[in-house]
């Protein structure tokens, strides 16, 4: 894909790319220039703020404290729990939402339009805005996450499983029109079957994210283990901080190791 | 005799100005085997493609076993595609299912949406389809998977689909197009066979002159989205094929040098 | 009269759906049981549903100035931490790069430092820094270099390593130092892929950068933030519309630039 580059066109062309290449790099740091004024950035402060940081997180996070390490298990029970439940209800209004905005299976091209804008603007909106805001709505605790999980999992299945469909072959649903299928036999026989490995590639792809969402989740109230990360730190118990933070990292990797198997095996 | 399928006037627009069909006059006869011929571009695979909807015709009318094909609604449509076979270029089959599902793909259109849904074919349909695969040679592959198949059987396959609708017509569109000549000849001799057998009516776009004179009992020149030439075998001189092909000829000697 | 059915199915294939719709309906039956849903929160959420629906719906200007400025910090704020980040990750990803690291061992540790790094969410990184640096935008970009760095490092490296082969063994072979292989074959190459990978790693880092507020970074997020928690909605409808408006307006943008990179290549 990558080749050496070779500029078309003769000298003057090349002059010509070589004073906008200029021009854009003069242009990125005047905007880097003008950024750093904005946020007032002290650099010597930024500088020095580094390895302060750095000694904060090597002599107040390590080691991870281990102690009261049953107490962690519900945490991380719950988080698994709620990502599961969370993936799979996405995962069923997902492909429902799918099959109406996807161009190639879309009963009308107006359904298309609107769910396109509202699954844009649910997507759009940053997942832990939502969280927050439906914290309020049902109050502290793990069901705010859970619906928070679901609405932008909904969101982002939808518009992923509807650019699966749009790129299936379309010869084998022209093939069952021509056999005078109905709307729903088309789509069950043409679409679904091609469909499947797409949708159990993302779908796994979701309950990875909806693992590591609720890791952030609980920064807002939400429940999971982030809970654990904002308590500790709250009370400066920068070793059990560390610790919640290695479970997460492990449990993480293992669901995506988990994952990426079961990809694998699919035929 | 009262023919099967009657089409005047029939023209299809393209964007402003660019005409796919331009005034198509036909009439199929029962149990005719027509070969469509002419360069591509020409409008072959738009002409069967309108007579079954696929592509809404602009002009003119298409009448099938005396109903209105371009008026039909939505039933009326469904009921009329149940009874016309299609057989395509590219096979069009479900890959991921299995050989006889595909076929049964073709009994979709004569039972009800919810039980096509699930599904729920009838064990008579079943046997059939099991039956039409054993007569074109693919009796060992009818638990494969359709992407398990090479090209010669996966058309096949798509024979037995447009013969499992039971149909009284059954449009091909370039059948063998992407087939070796082993397997082309293969595939023509079940559509060929089986048509004779059941009596259908069948219309078959080709490239290639030479299977057409095998098979056809009547054939039809198309060029630039209008009949040129409609008549039987021995009447298609090679002045004719000659002025069809003109200024292609590259592609009629190619394909039919096989 | 029991009629055998005549199977229609692939085997295998059916075996497989089956096996993981039967399995992961046993997975959420596990989880509905364990879960202790509140039914009765989650209708009370639903009744307060409507009222707060309303109240969002009076959109109110009078807070906009507040919000663009604190807008336009959260982008600056994902800006810098890109172009800091880009800095260090141009230099580091030669290192990781299988075909390019000065040494095989070396690489391999680097990579799972930057793994870890990559697992553990940008909100928590952000938390960190803000216990160490204290609130403000600073904090925000020293948390989100983290995660940027360290995605930038893996995108770079894979793309040196599917592009590097010919062109560095033909630098290697008219005798041309490491330096040589990176400033004159790899980096001109690599170019417009790079800059690809670095505006779509924007749009995350603004995506990211625009909730940070919330853990106490800066930006429009603290102001959302507190909207929420003091029930005004009006303002906080005006603030989510803004965030919208400038994640599509970044995601059109970086559409285009991809579009275009691929017609260059």
């Amino acid at each position: 894909m990558l080749k050496l580059t070779v500029i078309p066109g003769g000298a003057q062309a090349r002059r010509k790319r070589r004073a906008k290449q200029w021009a854009a790099a003069a242009a990125l740091l005047l905007l880097t220039v003008l950024s750093l004024v904005y946020i007032r950035f002290d650099a010597a402060e930024f500088i020095l703020g580094i390895p302060t940081f750095l000694r904060f997180l090597f002599s107040d996070f390590l080691p991870p404290d281990p102690a009261n390490l049953q107490g962690y298990i519900k945490p991380v029970a719950d988080t698994f729990i709620y990502a599961v439940i969370a993936t799979f209800c996405s995962s069923v209004l997902g492909v429902c939402l799918a099959l109406l905005m996807a161009r190639t299976t879309t009963p009308h091209p107006l359904v298309r339009t609107v769910l396109r804008g509202l699954i844009s603007f649910l997507r759009n909106i940053p997942f832990l805005a939502w969280a927050s805001l439906l914290v309020v709505i049902f109050g502290v605790g793990t069901t705010a996450g859970l619906i928070a999980l679901i609405v932008f999992g909904c969101g982002f299945l939808a518009r992923l499983y509807a650019e699966s469909i749009e790129e299936l072959d379309q010869d084998s649903m022209e093939a069952l029109e021509s056999c005078g299928a109905t709307y729903g036999q088309r789509i069950k026989h043409a679409i679904i079957p091609q469909f499947l490995p797409a949708f159990y590639s993302w779908t796994l792809f979701m309950f990875e994210i909806n693992i590591r969402a609720s890791a952030v989740l609980g920064l807002v109230g939400a429940g999971g283990i982030g809970a654990l990360i904002k308590q500790t730190m709250d009370l400066f118990q920068y070793g059990k901080t560390s610790m919640v933070i290695a479970i997460m990292v492990a449990m993480i990797l293992l669901v995506e190791l988990m994952t990426s198997r079961i990809r694998r095996r699919l035929i | 005799m009262e023919p099967i399928l009657t089409i005047q006037g029939l023209k299809k627009q393209y964007s402003a100005g660019t005409w796919g069909l331009n005034g198509i006059e036909l009439t199929v006869q029962p149990g005719e085997f027509i070969a469509v011929i002419g360069p591509s571009g020409a409008g072959k695979s738009t002409l069967l493609r309108c007579m079954n909807r696929l592509i809404e015709p602009t002009e003119g009318s298409v009448t099938f076993l005396g109903e209105d094909v371009v008026h039909a609604n939505k039933r009326q449509l469904r009921s009329i595609r149940a009874r016309m076979g299609m057989i395509f270029q590219h096979y069009n089959l479900v890959y991921r299912s299995s050989v006889l599902e595909n076929v049964l793909h073709g009994r979709l259109g004569y039972i009800g949406s919810l039980a096509g849904m699930l599904g729920r074919y009838p064990e008579a349909d079943k046997e059939e389809a099991i039956a039409l695969l054993q007569k074109v040679g693919l009796e060992n592959e009818v638990y494969k998977r359709a992407d398990e198949l090479s090209g010669g059987q996966k058309q096949r396959v798509g024979v037995c689909r447009a013969l499992a609708q039971k149909p009284s017509l059954i449009l091909a569109d370039e059948p063998i197009a992407s087939l070796d000549p082993k397997s082309s000849k293969t595939v023509m001799d079940a559509i060929h066979t089986n048509c004779r057998e059941q009596e259908i009516a069948c219309l078959v776009n080709l490239h290639q002159v030479d299977y057409a004179k095998a098979y056809a009992t009547r054939i039809v020149g198309i060029k630039a989205g209008r009949v040129v030439f409609d008549g039987p075998v021995e009447q298609l001189t090679s002045d004719i094929t000659q002025y069809l092909y003109e200024g292609q000829e590259h592609e009629m000697f190619h394909k039919a040098a096989i | 009269m029991a009629v055998r059915k005549i199977p229609i199915a692939h085997k295998a294939t059916q075996r497989q759906q089956r096996m993981l719709g039967i399995s992961s309906l046993l997975l959420l039956g596990i989880s509905l049981y364990c879960a202790d849903l509140d039914m009765k929160q989650i209708a009370a959420g639903m009744e307060r549903l409507p009222a707060i629906g309303r109240q969002l719906a009076q959109l109110s200007f009078t807070n906009g100035g507040e919000l663009l400025r604190e807008l336009v910090t959260s982008i600056v704020v994902a800006f810098l931490s890109v172009i800091l980040g880009v800095v260090a990750a141009l230099f580091l990803a030669f290192l990781v790069a299988a075909n390019t690291t000065p040494n095989r061992l070396f690489g391999r540790v680097l990579n799972a430092v930057f793994v870890i790094i990559r697992t553990i969410p940008t909100t928590i990184w952000v938390l960190l820094a803000v216990a160490s640096m204290g609130f403000g935008p600073m904090a925000g970009v020293l948390g989100l270099m983290f995660p940027t760095v360290s995605y930038l490092i893996r995108t770079f490296a894979s793309q040196i390593e599917e592009a590097g082969g010919e062109t560095i063994e033909a630098i290697r072979s008219v005798g041309g130092t490491w330096w040589h292989v990176i400033a004159k074959g790899l980096l001109p190459t690599l170019l417009t892929a790079f800059m690809a990978t670095t505006a779509f790693r924007f749009e995350i880092s603004v995506a990211e950068s625009v909730i940070l507020g919330m853990v106490g970074a800066g930006g429009i997020g603290s102001l959302l933030q507190g909207y929420i928690s003091y029930y005004q909605f009006a303002d906080l409808s005006l603030g989510i519309l803004m965030v919208f408006f400038t994640m599509f307006l970044l995601e059109m943008g970086t559409v285009q630039i991809r579009k275009r990179m691929g017609r260059q290549n």
